[in-house]
């Protein structure tokens, strides 16, 4: 991800040189037919939290993030050859990011893709990646929100990798199950484990006098539920895209691309 | 042929809820989440609100933007990386002939 967005200037140089006033008219065709109007989002909706929790959350995402990007350093100087396959974890987090899917409860949620990034690279990774994905659905789609930016970050970018990528690591040292089962248990739980972070933020935030405990149980109906569906469905996808990724040998360590792959690619 | 029913169980999982849920509104979740909110502290109002809103439907050209843009990252990586490996065995043979080693 990282790679691609630095080699943007070339490309809008690319497009410029052959039309310049095109990009112009595009853009304030964009901005005029966009007007504001109301509608919530999927991740912790913009002031949605306290001000002193949003402070909170976002200091307790910055070392993860920390850590992420020097990961991801490592990763590269490791092996430049990784970076496409990296690109290709943050776009896939990216698309099913933007995937409205139905559930059985009757209402939308969104699937994460955090779990294959961290099945690839370790934890790490995601807290950077994801953290790009929500930086522009906040800025763009006005979907989660700059002040819920750290909370948000933290449930989907550190708490769903790091049990996604726990679980698979332990399933794979044990060797019992067949590593697709692996690579989709891994990933539904992390999914899951997301929206019951999401849900203790807000019990956190929001609760009566009955306790947190019964705003969680009341916020978990609500998201927990839904994304069940969903986890299972992101699961079955990030197994065919795993597979895919396997068959094609991007993950063989014989081959040449992945040569020092075993030095960087974890962790 | 191993993904075909992957990828069929996948596509039945998307389009279940449509049969299953009758009259289901389809909402997103996080609707549900701000009445929850509103439920148990109904006094609460978002202390802070980002300047501009796209409506539904530029939301959904946004979204299939994100979407569009993913799937182009995500192509030419495959495409380079099988790319790469093409050329990585077509020299392979080109340079020792005798030796074909499955890569």
């Amino acid at each position: 991800m990282l790679v691609y967005l630095a080699n943007v200037p070339s490309f809008l140089n690319l497009v410029t040189r052959v039309n310049p006033k095109i990009i112009k008219v595009i853009v304030w065709v964009l901005f005029i037919t966009v007007l504001p109007d109301s509608a919530y989002a999927m991740h912790i909706a913009e002031g949605f939290l306290p001000a002193t929790q949003c402070a909170f959350w976002s200091i307790l995402v910055i070392p993860f993030l920390l850590w992420g990007f020097s990961s991801i350093k490592k990763v590269i100087s490791c092996n430049p050859q990784l970076r496409t396959l990296l690109a290709m974890a943050g776009a896939f987090t990216f698309i099913l990011s933007a995937l409205k899917i139905p559930s059985l409860t009757g209402s939308c949620s969104h699937p994460t893709g955090v779990g294959l990034g961290a099945i690839l690279f370790g934890p790490a990774v995601m807290s950077v990646l994801s953290f790009l994905v929500l930086i522009f659905q906040a800025l763009l789609l006005a979907h989660g929100g700059i002040t819920t930016l750290g909370a948000n970050t933290f449930s989907m970018g550190v708490i769903g990798p790091l049990i996604s990528f726990l679980i698979y690591k332990g399933l794979t040292s044990v060797k019992i199950v067949k590593s697709s089962f692996t690579v989709f248990l891994a990933t539904v739980v992390g999914n899951v484990m997301t929206y019951i972070t999401t849900s203790w933020q807000l019990a956190i935030a929001f609760h009566s006098n009955n306790g947190i405990m019964a705003a969680f149980i009341k916020f978990a109906s609500v998201l927990v539920i839904t994304q069940i569906p969903i986890a299972i469905s992101e699961g079955i996808l990030s197994v065919l895209v795993f597979n895919l990724l396997t068959t094609y040998g991007f993950c063989n360590p014989n081959y040449p691309h992945n040569k020092l792959a075993s030095k960087g690619a974890s962790l | 042929m191993k993904y075909l029913g992957l990828l069929f169980l996948f596509l039945l999982l998307l389009f279940s809820p449509f049969f299953w849920v009758k009259n289901g509104q389809f909402l997103g979740s996080d609707d549900q989440m701000i009445a929850v909110i509103t439920e148990i502290k109904p006094a609460y109002h978002p202390w802070f609100s980002w300047w501009w809103r796209p409506k539904p439907e530029v939301a959904g050209l946004f979204f299939s933007l994100q979407v569009g843009i993913g799937a182009m990252v995500f192509g030419i990586g495959m495409g380079h990386h099988l790319g790469f490996k093409k050329g990585y065995k077509s020299a392979q043979r080109a340079l020792a002939p005798r030796i074909q080693k499955d890569i």
